[in-house]
């Protein structure tokens, strides 16, 4: 069988999108757009209409993940190729990493179009060294009545290491987005549960909103004390910090020195081989 | 008609709650129409409606219209008789036991606070299958019976039996039910709870007439039957009535040979408490102290339309005071008790304590239910009471829809107060649909709920005709299949495989619960039904409303410990409705052999983990020769010998098969079968002009068979009609993932 699924990321806010999306989504046979996974900082198929020149299709979570993406196929079938896009890098998203083994084992050619990631971006933007990036986790809201550990579980292996965490914020079912302060009452109740003094006023967090888009604000301050900020936002808990990202936190985004030193000494704490 | 009150100081009743041996609790059993209900109105109505005497206020009445009793009664939970015999004052606590045999599981959690009961059995019937029904369950819940043969007068006027005949008679119902006892009471117990005719321990009379007689009195008045027959033919039954009152020989019988609480609690609570007897709390247990610490358990739940959730139960140690906090285990919260109550006559009314071996009635505990125990805060760890058995289930349901939408949510919350009250009926509310479902044991019980709802709300509601429940159940066991959850990213490998009838009873009958140490669970079901080690082990949930297990066999997998919750979540919502036709699946093991799990807590919640727990349970379902299980009704039939044939054509015409026939010693037939609950609508009628009327029969519950082979496909899809499911077998390719 002969087609073409594109997988295209548009990047996080409209600028970011790349020459190679634009190409591919003007000359793919249908658009598909969902605007679940994450938020751009316009509605992303109207702005798509307007770069691209055509309609596009808005997929829903349930037509992707219990449908299997019958809707892209059939449309690769009658057009020979289609795209589905998404917002920041597309593979971050489970479905569409998923759509794409389908498609394949139906026979199709799959490619995937990169966007700006939040994880590139929030890293970058916060100065920290990508090098020393450790796995991401998201901070997940209580659901069935399990609370996930999985966030503080990342944050303190990768702490034990001297490695940053990048924290994502979950979606609640109806749409909405965790904010920072929620995401801190998260690993709080975790602490609380587990007491290992990781959580308190000596481990600093970098809290970032609004990634890559005009109004984006970035702050750091202690873990505990969230600042207010517009979703959709991510929390970076730096690892070890070397002199030239301790020197941007200060400068770039007026991080406190004495937070920044208590800070490292908290992380040396919980070091495995200090 | 009314009754005479006897009013009495309540300090002068709490002075006789102190004393056990001045106690006694018990219930009155039946089959269905020996007369229970008139057994209880007659000694009522001797004994007088015990009532609270107010100092210097003058008595406002002297009788109560029986009319207004009776509408009391019925909502009654307990009921106080107060009595004088050899000079001493008694409280006699009648508790309320249902009638029919449609609420067996009234019956059972009411035994639990009963230390004795008063069987009733029809002279002429003798004794019935649910006079075997409810006897079995007196047994099981340590509950000692005496005899009352009711009805002599049918002997007399309709049988025309002479007085030898009669005498015969009521030893022969007596022999009969001393087998019932020999049968099914603890081995300790089978002989000295035989009831005896020569020690008083069986009585004989006529509820309606209101006489009643043992032999010792008999022999005490030096009296025959004849003397009986003579009142009978002189139509001077009244006289009888004045001279042996049924209600004083019925509550002599009771005194004298139902053990006072601190008796009974001696051998009851190491058979219906699984604690350490030796502990303090064990020993006050044992003793009925009223100065040891609480425990209470609870027997029934009413709504009273003012003060709201009232629970009914026994004291069985400690002392219950207005304010103290309690634990009621099981669901696991501390509450304070807002007003205690006790019961005089029918009514509740306001105590400051309630001490051990006395019913107690308790508002502020909202979230108890009946067969919860109630413990003092200090007692949290101790085990509760045993479970409760009921051997019915809802195998009928009805949907119900208001008339006037607007009134939906008040309907609900009244039918959710009918389920906190009476928990054989199930209730389900479809949320995408919005309809309301409502199962009971039979159609007499659901028709009773749906009058107490409307005499309730006041609403207008729409009644359904009356569906049947079934059960969709395996024969085979599956191979593993792939359950993927939506995004592809999590994946389950299942089996399934059918439970044995030996595991499915151990569950019925809570002997092995989800929440029990899992080494004594284990244990159980390798010693009595040969379980593997390993399965036994790794239960993960027992679903004890349909009777499934969920196992873990898996080993060293990632993440999954955060998963659990979800995959139990799945596996019991998989449970309340299978993939055949939506109905609940019965008898079922599943079993967990490996796990893929995403990393990250967002792309593996409950919305990604239940469907593919759903998915992959549904997919081995469909494999393991699937089937539909209707329910069978056992039905007893007592008919003159010439009118066997038609019975048995009746019974053997709607799919049923006769297990057994017998012949009595009154030359009656007694035929036992079985026959379908969806073809048993019609019965009586067809019952009735078969044997032109000569025929009495009860219905219950039987056990869940699988439906006949040639039957299978159409009754599926009938459901599936039904419930506005596409009209076509379900597929297995339809869980696992493919591309439309």
């Amino acid at each position: 069988m002969n087609g073409t699924l594109y997988i295209v990321g548009i990047g996080l806010a409209p600028g970011q999108i790349t020459q190679e999306a634009i190409d591919v989504l003007r000359g793919v046979g249908a658009v598909f757009v969902e605007e679940y996974t994450s938020m751009f900082e316009v509605k992303p198929s109207e702005y798509l209409t307007k770069i691209i020149g055509k309609p596009v299709i808005l997929v829903n979570r349930r037509e992707l993940e219990e449908g299997s993406g019958g809707a892209l196929i059939k449309a690769i079938k009658e057009h020979g190729s289609a795209a589905l896009v998404t917002v920041g890098d597309p593979m971050l998203a489970t479905t569409h990493s998923a759509l794409l083994v389908t498609a394949v084992e139906m026979g199709f050619r799959v490619k995937v179009i990169n966007g700006i990631s939040i994880v590139c971006s929030a890293v970058s933007q916060a100065g920290l060294s990508p090098y020393k990036l450790g796995p991401v986790a998201t901070v997940t809201y209580e659901r069935g009545g399990v609370l996930s550990r999985r966030a503080y579980d990342t944050l303190l292996s990768n702490l034990s290491n001297g490695l940053h965490t990048l924290l994502l914020l979950d979606i609640k079912d109806d749409g909405g987005f965790m904010s920072v302060k929620e995401a801190v009452e998260v690993l709080t109740r975790i602490e609380d549960e587990v007491k290992l003094g990781l959580i308190n006023d000596d481990l600093a967090a970098v809290f970032e909103s609004r990634v890559g888009w005009v109004n984006q604000v970035i702050k750091v301050t202690p873990v505990v004390r969230p600042p207010n900020l517009s979703p959709p936002s991510v929390i970076i808990v730096p690892g070890l910090l070397n002199p030239v990202e301790s020197e941007f936190l200060k400068l770039i985004h007026g991080a406190d020195d004495d937070l920044l030193r208590r800070h490292v000494k908290q992380v040396k704490l919980f070091l495995r081989n200090p | 008609m009314s009754v005479r009150v006897v009013e009495k100081r309540i300090e002068d009743i709490l002075e006789i709650m102190r004393n056990p041996s001045q106690i006694r609790n018990v219930g009155t059993l039946a089959h269905v129409d020996h007369g229970k209900t008139t057994t209880t109105d007659s000694l009522l109505m001797g004994a007088g409606l015990l009532s609270p005497k107010v100092a210097g206020k003058a008595l406002a009445l002297d009788y109560v219209e029986i009319e207004q009793i009776r509408q009391m009664t019925v909502k009654a939970a307990n009921i106080s008789l107060y009595f004088e015999y050899g000079g001493k004052p008694y409280l006699i606590n009648f508790v309320d036991t249902p009638g029919h045999v449609d609420f067996t599981g009234h019956v059972t959690r009411s035994l639990r606070v009963m230390d004795g009961a008063l069987v009733v059995v029809d002279a002429v019937e003798g004794v019935m299958t649910q006079t075997e029904t409810v006897v079995k369950q007196a047994m099981e819940e340590m509950v000692r019976p005496v005899l009352f043969i009711n009805k002599i007068d049918r002997l007399i006027k309709e049988l025309r039996l002479s007085p030898q005949d009669i005498g015969n008679r009521i030893v022969y119902i007596t022999k009969e039910f001393n087998s019932l006892i020999d049968s099914y009471a603890p081995p300790e117990f089978k002989e000295k709870w035989k009831v005896s005719v020569n020690k008083g321990q069986v009585a004989f009379g006529s509820a309606l007439s209101k006489w009643g007689l043992t032999i010792p009195m008999m022999q005490e008045k030096g009296i025959k039957f004849s003397y009986i027959m003579d009142a009978y033919e002189r139509n001077a039954v009244d006289e009888l009535a004045q001279e042996f009152p049924l209600y004083r020989t019925l509550l002599t019988m009771i005194i004298e040979h139902i053990p006072p609480p601190d008796v009974a609690q001696k051998y009851r609570v190491p058979k219906l408490w699984k604690g350490d007897l030796n502990s303090p709390v064990g020993k006050a247990l044992l003793d009925a102290d009223p100065n040891g610490p609480l425990v209470i358990a609870i027997s029934k739940i009413n709504k009273d339309p003012h003060a709201g959730l009232i629970a009914t139960g026994r004291v069985f140690s400690g002392t219950i005071r207005e304010g103290d906090e309690v634990y009621i285990i099981g669901q696991k919260i501390t509450k304070r008790v807002l007003q205690t109550y006790l019961y005089m006559g029918p009514n509740r009314i306001i105590v400051p304590e309630v001490t051990a071996g006395n019913i107690v009635a308790l508002m502020g505990v909202d979230e108890a239910r009946a067969g919860d125990t109630l413990v003092a805060t200090s007692l949290k760890d101790i085990p509760p009471f045993e479970k409760m058995r009921y051997v019915s289930e809802p195998v009928v349901t009805v949907a119900i829809e208001p008339k006037n939408p607007n009134d939906l949510a008040k309907l609900v919350e009244g039918l959710r107060d009918l389920v906190i009250e009476d928990p054989t009926l199930s209730l389900k509310i479809d949320e995408e649909t919005g309809q309301i479902l409502l199962s009971g044991v039979g159609t007499l019980h659901l028709e009773i709920a749906t009058w107490l709802l409307k005499d309730r709300t006041g609403l207008d509601f729409v009644v359904s005709q009356p569906l049947v429940r079934f059960r969709e159940t395996v024969r085979a066991r599956s191979q593993v299949f792939e359950g993927k959850s939506p995004n592809k990213h999590n994946r389950l490998y299942i089996s399934v495989e059918p439970l044995d009838e030996e595991s499915i009873s151990l569950i019925q009958y809570s002997e092995v619960t989800e929440d029990m140490d899992p080494r004594e669970r284990a244990r159980i079901l390798r010693e009595k039904a040969n379980w593997d080690t390993d399965e036994a082990r790794g239960i993960w949930a027992i679903d004890n409303q349909y009777i499934n297990v969920l196992i873990d066999k898996t080993s060293g997998i990632q993440h999954l410990r955060e998963i659990r919750d979800y995959i139990v979540q799945g596996f019991r919502w998989s449970m309340s409705a299978g993939p055949l036709a939506q109905e609940p699946i019965r008898g079922v093991k599943v079993i967990l052999h490996d796990a893929v799990v995403h990393e990250d807590p967002a792309h593996r919640g409950p919305a990604q983990i239940m469907p593919a727990t759903k998915n992959a349970i549904f997919a081995s379902f469909l494999s393991a020769n699937p089937t539909l299980l209707e329910p069978l009704l056992l039905i007893d039939a007592k008919t003159t010998v010439d009118n066997m044939g038609p019975v048995t054509s009746v019974i053997t015409r709607h799919r049923g098969r006769v297990i057994d026939v017998t012949q009595t010693e009154t030359m009656e037939v007694v035929v036992k079968g079985e026959i379908p609950v969806i073809e048993s609508f019609n019965i009586s009628d067809e019952l009735r002009s078969a044997t032109t009327g000569r025929v009495f029969w009860s219905l219950q519950f039987s056990r869940w068979a699988p439906v006949p082979e040639s039957l299978r496909e159409s009754l599926i899809l009938s459901i599936r009609e039904k419930k506005g499911l596409p009209k076509e077998l379900p597929k297995i390719e339809d869980y696992i993932s493919t591309i439309a």
